[in-house]
């Protein structure tokens, strides 16, 4: 008997389907039809998932989907842990660029995550870094903020320091 | 309905509109010569685009991108043994081991005249077929329409995996997605489900960003994970040579390449079989179209024919439009974004589409033929030079797709929740790949959701329980239990065959 992750994802959404038909219970008719129905087949077929997953015996053919299909550590020539690094090296990225964002706003955060990741992530010179910024930058600007006249926030930082007095 | 025909034409002849058609070919030829971008992934990515273009303009950009992706990632599957898309994996089989021999050229001359063929019969089809599904798509009421997106997506799921437990899977991802789509307000009784008391959840939670989350997510880990350009090595040499040779072989071949695209349309008709299954079916047939032991053998090693059957199989872009117009039921994932464009533009995709909006209907048509054209053309000129495009750096492209999927999400709605919502998404799309979940069910329920729910409600409130016993309905539930056994049929079958 094992759980794997398809059967954690499965599990999941047994909760998820199981919270739903609770709530559901409450509202008017109108509103609770459809929640109901998809809540009730959501978790059976979850649980004969988790079912089949952890007391029927092994599947004689694995089950794979026709779907984009992620590189293995076989494929790329690393071992598993370079890949959970790798994996986890790129989401703290994304994490950073997201809490830039949040921080200085788009204008400052979009050529900021350029310089730092072209140079720190992919390693590449400053001449490179520069030139893609700047082209990545005149993209952002001439399109969102000129063209379509986006409106950005201006970051926590900025509204902070407005708070405080400290800037106008 | 000649009239609405040609409107179709000038709709589409406007400057405007064919500005937009032109930077939608040149976008969809880079990400179909891309592998590491997939073509609804930037569909998603490109959504945010549309706000403030007409239905006309939007989908010159939309589809005019769509439809030359499967075209130009036919390229990098005859050039570098990597297929360009998902969908274009049959055309490595000959296509590259030409390549190898030196005949790129003509591997490509042929590829891509066969795939404007394709194209131009696949828009030939849908044309022809709109007056037809007109009556039937009228003749089918709330309750048909349920079982219809239930059938779709039962297609969808079941054909997206394989092994025993695909379908279930599909269906668990399609029921999933029809969770997500009902946080924010209901529309019949106005009551907020699972907002947890945020003003931003109202509105249920944002296409574009969950699509483009979603999508490029796992890809973007994926080349992160690889830590290489997206091609890696290439071969060098005169990529143009005998162009010419193979656009005659594929006239020569006329029967196969008519016959090809015709399967391929009917591939694209029906709900959830995708470009992949069309393009290993024309194969299929192409080799079976040789007369002799000898023929045969020539078949995976660089036979002109193994190339001209996938690259005509491209007429499913016009079959899979069929049932995206007029059922408003999208034939694949590509089509589900498409059809959050649709609703993005104020469209809403059904019999309107056969009525109201005709000319925009058969302006599909020449969006389809207009925009291959311009494909083939461009290629014979740029090949060479948009073949580099597969070296950049890992890095570089990580950084632009992210820097798109940030801003794409956010300019949606202006509201950082997008952003928000679109990391969550991503990572759940992550998830659903790495533990073989199907993402195409999940999208296309999170699509329709809300159309269904209404459908669903309007049955149950018109008719009672008497809706599941009206004569199409039960037609339908017939098809759709032949849906649900034909992967265990398939299975037994294939045993069998394993057996002898």
């Amino acid at each position: 008997m094992k759980i794997t992750g398809r059967s954690w994802m499965a599990l999941a959404l047994m909760a998820l389907s199981a919270g739903m038909f609770i709530n559901a219970l409450q509202w008017p008719r109108s509103a609770a039809l459809f929640p109901l129905t998809i809540a009730v087949f959501v978790f059976v077929l979850a649980a004969l998932e988790v079912f089949l997953a952890l007391f029927l015996k092994q599947e004689t053919k694995e089950t794979t989907t026709v779907d984009f299909k992620m590189v293995t550590a076989e494929e790329a020539n690393i071992d598993d842990a370079t890949v959970r690094k790798r994996i986890m090296l790129i989401s703290l990225w994304v994490f950073f660029f997201f809490m830039l964002i949040l921080l200085a706003g788009f204008p400052v955060a979009v050529p900021v995550f350029f310089v730092l990741f072209l140079r720190f992530y992919a390693k590449e010179g400053w001449p490179w870094t520069l030139v893609l910024t700047a082209v990545a930058w005149a993209f952002f600007y001439g399109l969102f903020v000129r063209l379509l006249n986006t409106p950005f926030d201006e970051g926590w930082i900025m509204v902070g320091l407005r708070a405080l007095g400290l800037i106008e | 309905m000649f009239d609405a025909f040609i409107e179709g034409l000038f709709m589409i002849l406007q400057w405007k509109a064919l500005l937009y058609l032109c930077i939608g070919v040149v976008i969809g030829y880079a990400v179909g010569v891309l592998p590491g971008l997939g073509g609804g992934t930037t569909l998603a990515l490109m959504l945010p685009f549309i706000y403030k273009m007409t239905p006309g303009e939007a989908f010159c950009f939309l589809l005019g991108m769509h439809s030359v992706v499967q075209t130009a990632g036919d390229i990098t599957s005859i050039l570098f043994g990597i297929p360009g898309e998902g969908t274009t994996v049959a055309m490595i089989v000959d296509g590259y081991p030409m390549s190898r021999k030196g005949e790129a050229g003509r591997a490509l001359g042929a590829g891509l005249s066969a795939s404007l063929v394709g194209v131009i019969i696949g828009a030939v089809v849908l044309l022809f077929s709109i007056p037809i599904v007109r009556p039937l798509v009228l003749s089918l009421g709330s309750p048909e329409m349920v079982v219809v997106v239930i059938l779709g997506l039962t297609c969808i799921s079941g054909l997206s995996g394989e092994g025993k437990r695909a379908l279930m899977l599909g269906l668990l991802s399609a029921g999933f997605g029809f969770m997500c789509c009902m946080i924010g307000q209901e529309k019949q009784a106005g009551i907020l489900r699972f907002t947890f008391g945020q003003l931003y959840l109202w509105n249920g939670l944002p296409l574009t960003a969950v699509m483009v989350g979603f999508f490029a997510f796992p890809e973007i880990i994926d080349l992160a994970v690889r830590g290489t350009s997206i091609a890696g090595s290439l071969p060098k040499g005169d990529l143009t040579k005998g162009v010419w040779d193979g656009v005659k072989d594929t006239f020569r071949n006329l029967g196969l390449t008519v016959r090809c695209s015709l399967i391929g349309t009917g591939i694209g008709i029906l709900p959830g079989l995708g470009g992949g299954v069309a393009q290993w079916l024309a194969y299929a047939h192409a080799t079976q179209s040789a007369k002799t032991p000898e023929e045969r053998a020539r078949f995976g090693k660089g036979e002109v024919r193994g190339v001209i059957g996938p690259g005509a199989s491209t007429g499913k872009e016009g079959g899979a439009l069929i049932p995206t117009v007029a059922f408003g039921i999208p034939g694949s994932s590509a089509m589900a974004i498409l059809m959050g464009a649709f609703l993005i533009v104020g469209i809403v995709p059904g019999p309107d589409m056969l009525s109201k909006h005709l000319s925009l209907t058969f302006s599909f048509v020449w969006i389809l033929v207009i925009a291959n054209i311009l494909t083939v053309l461009g290629s014979f000129l740029f090949i060479s030079h948009m073949a580099k495009l597969t070296l950049v750096r890992g890095g570089i492209m990580i950084a632009f797709i992210l820097f798109l999927c940030f801003i794409g999400s956010y300019a949606d709605s202006n509201h950082i929740g997008d952003v928000i919502v679109m990391l969550l998404a991503g990572w759940i799309g992550y998830l659903m790949v790495k533990f073989d979940f199907p993402r195409a069910p999940f999208i296309l329920a999170f699509v329709l959701g809300k159309q269904v729910e209404s459908y669903y409600f309007i049955s149950v409130t018109r008719y009672g329980a008497s809706w599941l016993y009206r004569p199409k309905v039960l037609f339908l539930f017939f098809l759709l239990l032949l849906a649900i056994l034909y992967p265990f049929v398939q299975d037994k079958l294939r045993f069998r065959k394993g057996g002898n």
